[in-house]
Order: structure tokens, then sequence, then C-alpha cells
């Protein structure tokens, strides 16, 4: 390699001719066509047998969901009984094991968390069909995320158009770049990572927003899956009737500003009773562990929740309830 | 595929960025016939999503954007199922003539450097794109990319003056 092309190292890149022409490229994406057609058919065959195996399987070496008759005397020992003394035999210990399984899967204690799914299984995935009919323009939303600082906010200033809304960035010092975009009226009040951690909020002009149902769609931006939150507006409640997306099944949604010492305080009026046990999830389902909950009951069936240490972002507070019954609030910390 | 031919919109594209994308392909990969599959991925990609664009000015990064994901999967599909070795793979499939020889050299220091830096560099020196642009396609800051392009020249020239793209 010659002195000139160490100062220019790409330069023999640059004047390279191209490898290859147009009708090549198309050729050979002809030819892998044919080649990629063949790949799905076995693997679709490899899969259906697949699932054949697995059906009888679990048919033949599953638990069984018909409850057995317990013989309870044989379960319980009476309390005078000398165990001690009386020795089992040992062929009945395996029975016995068995009619205890049975007995716990049937409590109250079990079955509500077995029935909790992670939120983004509720979540809408977009297509090229929703994002037409949301008009969403994930490019802008893209270039506010790459020109984002920590303390910058994205204020909605025009959003009278029915297509175009202006969104416009100020920075802490005070300077403001405006970004137009092609996007619904109203835009999403919030965009997400995937588990519910926030990249930005976009901040309406009289600072209102809806109580819930809160609707989340994942789309993806640089790579990268995001959410994005809407509220419950009747002009996009419409557009979401003709795409099929629906509000996470929760029972409760909450938007909640923090306060300054990072914690947030819900009043919560149950329909279940008393709660039992409360856990902080990420919609993910994943459980955060830095925050703690607190609650206690207020008059009638209210519970007041204080949540300390939390982040700005979409939560899911579980909860369980001294008669097994089980709650999911979605909460959005502003 | 045949659909492909009888779309005159797809086909201007194609005509437009093929010569920019099948040098950017040569560029990472090892082989002519590696570049080769990578466009044709890609194209078959693009025309199966030709749909959803809805700006035809946006059709030069739907198209890199879409061979840079292939890439960035094909690389890791290799790593997953395939022991590599690169020399076995070059001496195999270019024989080279020697004025082309410097072009071979830089393409194998090229191949020593990480994906992320390697695509900036090839992009922004090679095909002459814009920060900015370059910025759409893959994310980030201008200022990150500047970092990443200045420790990716300086990498290859390393490379190129201690004969380090020849170190196993």
């Amino acid at each position: 390699m010659n002195r000139d092309h160490l100062n220019d190292p790409l330069a023999p890149l640059r004047d390279a001719s191209v490898p290859f022409t147009l009708a090549e490229s198309i050729d050979h994406a002809h030819t892998r066509t044919g080649q990629k057609r063949q790949v799905p058919l076995i693997a679709a065959l490899v899969m259906s047998v697949l699932a054949g195996v697995s059906l009888i399987w679990w048919y033949t070496t599953g638990p069984s969901t018909t409850p057995e008759r317990i013989d309870i005397a044989s379960v319980v020992a009476p309390a005078s009984a000398n165990i001690d003394v009386v020795e089992a035999p040992a062929a009945s210990a395996p029975r016995l094991e068995r009619k205890k399984k049975a007995i716990d899967i049937r409590t109250n204690e079990v079955r509500p968390q077995q029935e909790i799914r992670s939120l983004l299984e509720d979540v809408g995935h977009t297509t090229p069909g929703t994002l037409r009919a949301l008009d969403v323009d994930l490019t802008a939303y893209h270039e506010i995320r790459t020109m984002l600082g920590t303390m910058d906010r994205v204020l909605v200033v025009d959003n009278t158009a029915n297509r175009e809304t202006c969104l416009q960035i100020t920075c802490e010092g005070g300077d403001s770049r405006s970004i137009v975009c092609s996007a619904p009226a109203p835009s999403p009040f919030r965009v997400t990572k995937l588990n519910g951690d926030l990249i930005f909020d976009i901040e309406r002009a009289d600072g209102a927003l809806r109580t819930g149902p809160y609707v989340p769609i994942r789309a993806r931006i640089a790579n990268e899956d995001i959410l994005l939150w809407y509220e419950n507006a009747p002009a996009l409640m419409a557009k979401l009737n003709d795409t099929k997306l629906v509000a996470p099944a929760v029972t409760y949604q909450y938007s909640v500003a923090r306060r300054p010492n990072k914690s947030i305080v819900i009043d919560h009026r149950s329909k279940v009773g008393l709660w039992r046990s409360s856990a902080l999830h990420r919609i993910d389902g994943t459980s955060v562990n830095e925050s703690r909950v607190v609650w206690h009951s207020v008059e009638g069936s209210g519970v007041q929740v204080s949540i300390s240490d939390i982040q700005r972002g979409v939560y899911e507070l579980r909860s369980i309830c001294a008669n097994g019954a089980s709650e999911r609030l979605l909460l959005v910390v502003r | 595929m045949n659909g492909l031919r009888d779309d005159p919109a797809f086909l201007k594209v194609l005509e437009d960025h093929h010569d920019a994308l099948a040098r950017f392909a040569r560029s990472l990969t090892r082989s002519t016939e590696d570049a080769k599959d990578l466009v044709a991925e890609t194209i078959l990609k693009a025309y199966e999503s030709w749909s959803t664009i809805r700006e035809p000015g946006a059709a030069r990064t739907f198209l890199f954007r879409i061979a840079h994901r292939i890439y960035i999967r094909q690389n890791i599909r290799r790593k997953l199922f395939g022991p590599y070795n690169p020399e076995v793979d070059i001496a195999s499939s270019d024989p080279l003539p020697d004025h082309l020889a410097d072009a071979q050299l830089v393409r194998d220091a090229l191949q020593k450097l990480p994906i992320a830096q390697r695509e900036c560099l090839v992009l922004v020196d090679v095909l002459g794109w814009s920060l900015e642009e370059v910025v759409l396609l893959h994310g980030g800051t201008v200022g990150g990319l500047k970092a990443k392009l200045f420790r990716a020249r300086q990498e290859l020239k390393r490379r190129l003056t201690s004969g380090g793209s020849y170190e196993s």
C-alpha cells in the first residue's frame, strides 16, 4: 500500500468499480426466492410433528384437571394419633403426596397469581395498516429522541389541524426548536421503553391528561422497540375501533404526578375488599425492587397507597385481597 | 419476484441506489458472493415492505436500513452457528488481480473493525453520506458518530501501517 493511500486509506474502495450489476442482483434475488420457499415448508412439517408429539405427551403425562376425591381422614392424622408408634406402609407415601398437591392447586392463594399475565401481551403491535390509521410519524419521535437532553421538555404547541401536530422541544436554558410532524390529533402523551421506562413525555399545552383507559401501541424506532401511549380521546378511540387495538386488561388506570420527594400517593376505591399484599411491576412483568409500596385503609373500602422512590414511567400495581381476589392497577407516573 | 420486475417505481429506486448499495455491501462483506447475497436479500425484503413506504425520498434510507439489519443478523447467525475461517473464505472466493490488491487489503482491515464503526466509515468515507444521514439510519447523535468515525479511522490506519490486517 503506497503512502497516499495511507493518508486516505479508503480511496481504493471509492475508486473500485461496482462489483455486480442490478440485473445480476435481481437474478440472484430471484434464485434465492426459490430456495427460501422450500425452507418454510420443511420447518412447518417439523413444527407440526413436534406439536403433535407434544400434545400426545401432555395428554398422557400432564396433571389431571378433574378434581380428585380426597379422603380427608387418610390425609390428616387426628391430633391424638401417636406418630412414633404407628408406621405408615411404604406404598401409601406417594399416594399421600399426590392428594396434598391436588388440595394446594385449589386454594385461593395460588389461583390469582397464576392468572396474572404480563401487560405486554395486551399491547397492540403496529402494522403498516395501524400506523396509517393512526397517522403515526415515527421519524419525528426518533428525531426528538436523538436531540432531547435529560432536562428538556416536549410540548404540543399546535394540534388544531387534524393531520399535523407541531411539537416544540424546550431546552433547559429556554431555547426551543419546533418539529412539525404528521401525527394524529391527539398525539401520544408518552413514549416509553418496552418495560414502561420513560423516554419522553409529550405535554399538552393545558397540562391536562384524561383518566384512563390508556392505550399503548408497540412501534420500533432506530432498532428499538418502544411503546406509544395514547389517552382515551374520542377521535383516537374511533380510529382504534378500526385497528382493533384495546386498552390493557387492568382493573383501574391512574395518572399520578410525582411529588418532589419522588413518591406518589393514590386514593383508590377497591371493589374487592382489603388488600393483603401488593407489589409494583413494570409492564413487561419484571418487579420493581427499588420502590417501597405502603397502603392503609381509609373510610369504606378505600385504600390510600404510597409508593416511594419511583421513577417516571408506566407501572402495574398488583394486589391480592384478603378473600383471594386480585386487582391490577396501571399507573402512569408523571 | 416477477412482480418486482413489473413494478416500475420499485425498479426506479433500485436503479438509483443499487450501485451504492452494492459498494456498501462489498465493503462490509468478505467476498463478492457474500455481498451479492446481502444485496439480493435486501431487495427481497424491501420489495415485501415496499407498500409501507410513504415518502419516496426516504427510499435510500429504507434500503440501507434493511441491508444493515440483514447484515447484523447474518453476523449473529455466523457467530452462533458456524466456526468461521476468514483466511480460507477470502482465498477461496476472490482470487484478485494485482491492481485490486489495495482494495482487498483495505477490505481485510475493515473486517477487523467493529460492525458499527465499519458501517459508519463506509457510509461517510466511501459513499459520501453526511453525518446527519448516517445518524438518521443508525440513531445516536452527530457528536457520537464523529467520535466513532475518529476511532475507526485511527484503527484502520493502525492496522494498515502495522500490517495488522493479516494478524489472526
